[in-house]
């Protein structure tokens, strides 16, 4: 008997959750499917045969190929100066931090091809750095270095924000503890908040490199020539119209794919693990006896 | 044993101390402002939370900045402000143990271990291998520290801390996050380790049972000032104002005035205080200035306190010291002790606990209602200072 008033709650809340459930089911699938239609339909109207053939033209790889080396490049100088920035944001005290932090955020609101017209009046052939470089035969915009410099400015900040969140996220009494034990700060750093901090800088990395490789506003500007994958989209749908662009479309598709799964992976691996056994499965061995 | 409280932190300290801390910051709700000299191995900071005892001791490790300092151990000077003298805690050599025992969740139990190790090669193997035995970690080397309990977590801590053979162990709340029956355990094996590595150590905690197992000295701090420095046996006996006797859990604290002096050694004098309509005697050092009429306030040993039935007065006169008729109005049993509750029949009505053994229980007979006379002695009673630190805030 004492029971029964349960059982007749239980069933009286149940249905109502389930059809509470439903409308966010229902919201979510309409987005869902908002977001998966473009690609869908774009599979559907890629005209698979000539896949082969247009992914072999010398100038789709050649665009393909620079827009690589250039992220390459950019997310190296991205992590080299980033990383201890990130840092000095996240454990140094200094007045004045806010005010950096706005900066560093600013490009991510921009419009990139604002972005690109800032850098092309201070690094354009008759800017105050680009113009002594041009003179000196070194010309910064329409080349490799050009590009480089467009996308530091743009996907600096996705590096910067993940690495100072893992920095800070790190319980600072392992730092001081670290000290006690004889490290220095900059052994503390390589030896306690890199290790610790590592997953979330490399997928702040990946997320550089993926924005860096897909950037087009700023490059533009910056540097017309020699194409980068996105710029030499545009070209070919400038050109020759839609149907020409769907091989490299392709191309892009895959690479982000590729990409996004990565950081996901970095992501949904156990908390607080180092790098060298980020890839590897947790051991078995290592369980409580 | 020296044991003294320096009013300014430039005063001197006593020739042969361990541990010197004279130390001052001021933050926009708290002023820290400890001094404290000890010559004994095993410190205890003991006091509320927010007494300003896990600050401390981050400033004897050099991890918390502050306006003036004077910290010096075993000879070294660590910090002098005056002097511009700074050793950063690299240089310290403190084995410090933070409240959740900060183990590096990205090494195993021998790399936690080994991080600040001083010997190279096969001693630092060695010393290893011995720490692993003492702290009785064996089989766990190469565990991950989440998978380790809450006991184990700690001893590999603690074997960090002292493989880098530490001038000065810091132990923070060691024990917080476990159950009381290991807190037990693991406050006899830091008794051990103390004894077995000889190093002396700082150990904050607001738990009455660490200082009573584990001080050779105690700090007692409250609201960023020491309040009062000794021997457990001191600190629990005698706590100097009605603030420390609130800490130790003296919990019966009346306030009168002396009516009488009585110089009954060269050490001591007895005085006679009243409590309303009570008379009671106590003992105070030669050198305490006690003058007639002044006002006191005193701490009852509930403890030292004998209770009979009425019938039985007669004898319990006998006894130096005061008999009060009184009234059980509570009896509770808590496992070994009967924690006994007894209305004075005084105009103070007020209420003491008292904890009998199972035997005198039985004996007694007693029971809610019965009618008792206690017999308080000139040891229950403890006459405290004048609370001259008493700040207007």
């Amino acid at each position: 008997m004492s029971r029964n008033p349960q059982r007749t709650a239980e069933r009286i809340v149940s249905p109502h959750r389930e059809r509470w459930d439903l409308l966010f089911w229902l919201l979510s699938l309409c987005l869902l499917c908002y977001l998966l239609g473009p690609i869908l339909s774009f599979l559907g109207f890629l005209p698979w045969t000539q896949v082969p053939a247009a992914l072999s033209d010398p100038n789709a790889i050649g665009a393909l190929e620079t827009s690589m080396t250039s992220a390459s490049i950019s997310t190296c100088c991205i992590g080299l100066f980033g990383i201890p920035l990130a840092y000095v944001l996240a454990r140094f005290p200094f007045p004045g931090k806010g005010l950096i932090s706005l900066i560093i955020y600013l490009p991510l609101a921009f419009p990139p091809v604002v972005s690109g017209i800032l850098l092309l009046l201070l690094y354009g052939p008759y800017s105050l750095i680009g113009g002594p470089l041009t003179t000196l035969g070194w010309e910064i915009d329409d080349s490799l270095a050009g590009i480089v410099i467009a996308q530091i400015f743009i996907s600096a900040p996705f590096l910067i924000v993940a690495a100072r969140t893992a920095f800070e996220s790190i319980d600072l009494t392992l730092e001081q503890v670290g000290m006690t034990l004889g490290q220095s700060r900059w052994g503390v750093f390589w030896r306690i908040s890199l290790p610790l901090a590592w997953r979330g800088i490399l997928a702040g990395l990946i997320l550089a490199w993926v924005r860096a490789l897909g950037e087009f506003g700023a490059t533009v500007v910056m540097a017309y020539h020699p194409y980068t994958l996105p710029v030499y989209v545009y070209v070919q749908l400038s050109g020759l119209g839609v149907p020409s662009t769907l091989p490299l479309a392709l191309l892009s598709l895959g690479v982000s794919v590729i990409v996004i799964g990565l950081v996901l992976l970095i992501e949904r691996r156990g908390q607080q693990r180092p790098f060298h056994v980020l890839f590897s499965r947790p051991s078995t061995s290592a369980r409580k006896q | 044993m020296v044991y003294s409280m320096a009013d300014s932190p430039s005063a001197e300290p006593p020739a042969e101390v361990i541990l010197s801390v004279a130390i001052q910051r001021r933050l926009p709700h708290f002023l820290l402002n400890a001094t404290f000299h000890t010559s004994t191995g095993r410190i205890v900071l003991f006091g509320p939370s927010g007494a300003g005892k896990s600050v401390t001791l981050q400033a004897i490790a050099g991890l918390f900045p502050l306006d003036h300092a004077r910290i010096i151990q075993g000879g070294t000077v660590w910090h002098d402000s005056e002097a511009g003298i700074f050793l950063p805690p690299q240089r310290r050599r403190v084995g410090y143990v933070p409240q959740n025992y900060a183990l590096f969740p990205h090494l195993n139990v021998v790399q936690n271990i080994a991080f600040g190790q001083r010997k190279q090669g096969r001693e630092a193997k060695k010393q290893i291998a011995e720490l692993l035995c003492s702290m009785q970690l064996e089989g766990l080397e190469q565990l991950w520290p989440r998978y380790l309990s809450g006991g184990q977590q700690q001893r590999v801590a603690l074997a960090r801390a002292l493989a880098t053979e530490p001038h000065l162990l810091l132990l923070d709340e060691p024990w917080s996050a476990l159950e009381a029956p290991v807190r037990t355990i693991l406050r006899e094996e830091i008794r051990r380790f103390h004894k077995q590595f000889q190093v002396p150590l700082v150990l904050v905690t607001h738990d009455a049972l660490d200082v009573q197992a584990l001080a050779e000295t105690v700090v007692v701090m409250y609201q960023g000032r020491v309040l009062q420095i000794g021997s457990p046996e001191e600190i629990f006996r005698t706590p100097r104002t009605r603030q420390v006797a609130d800490l130790v859990q003296m919990e019966v604290c009346w306030a009168g005035h002396i009516c009488a002096l009585e110089q009954v050694s060269a050490r001591e004098r007895r005085v006679t205080i009243e409590v309303a309509d009570l008379v009671l005697y106590a003992l105070v050092p030669s050198e305490r200035k006690v003058s007639l009429r002044q006002p006191v306030e005193i701490g009852l040993r509930v403890d030292e306190i004998s209770f009979t039935g009425e019938s039985t007065s007669a004898e319990s006169a006998k006894r130096a010291g005061t008999s009060v008729a009184g009234c059980i109005i509570r009896d509770q049993w808590q496992g070994t002790l009967h924690m006994v509750t007894v209305r004075l029949a005084s105009q103070t009505q007020a209420e003491l606990v008292i904890s009998v053994p199972r035997w005198l229980h039985r004996d007694l007979h007693i029971a809610v209602g019965l009618s008792v006379v206690l017999c308080i002695p000139d040891e229950a009673v403890h006459v405290f200072e004048p609370d001259d630190t008493k700040e207007v805030s």
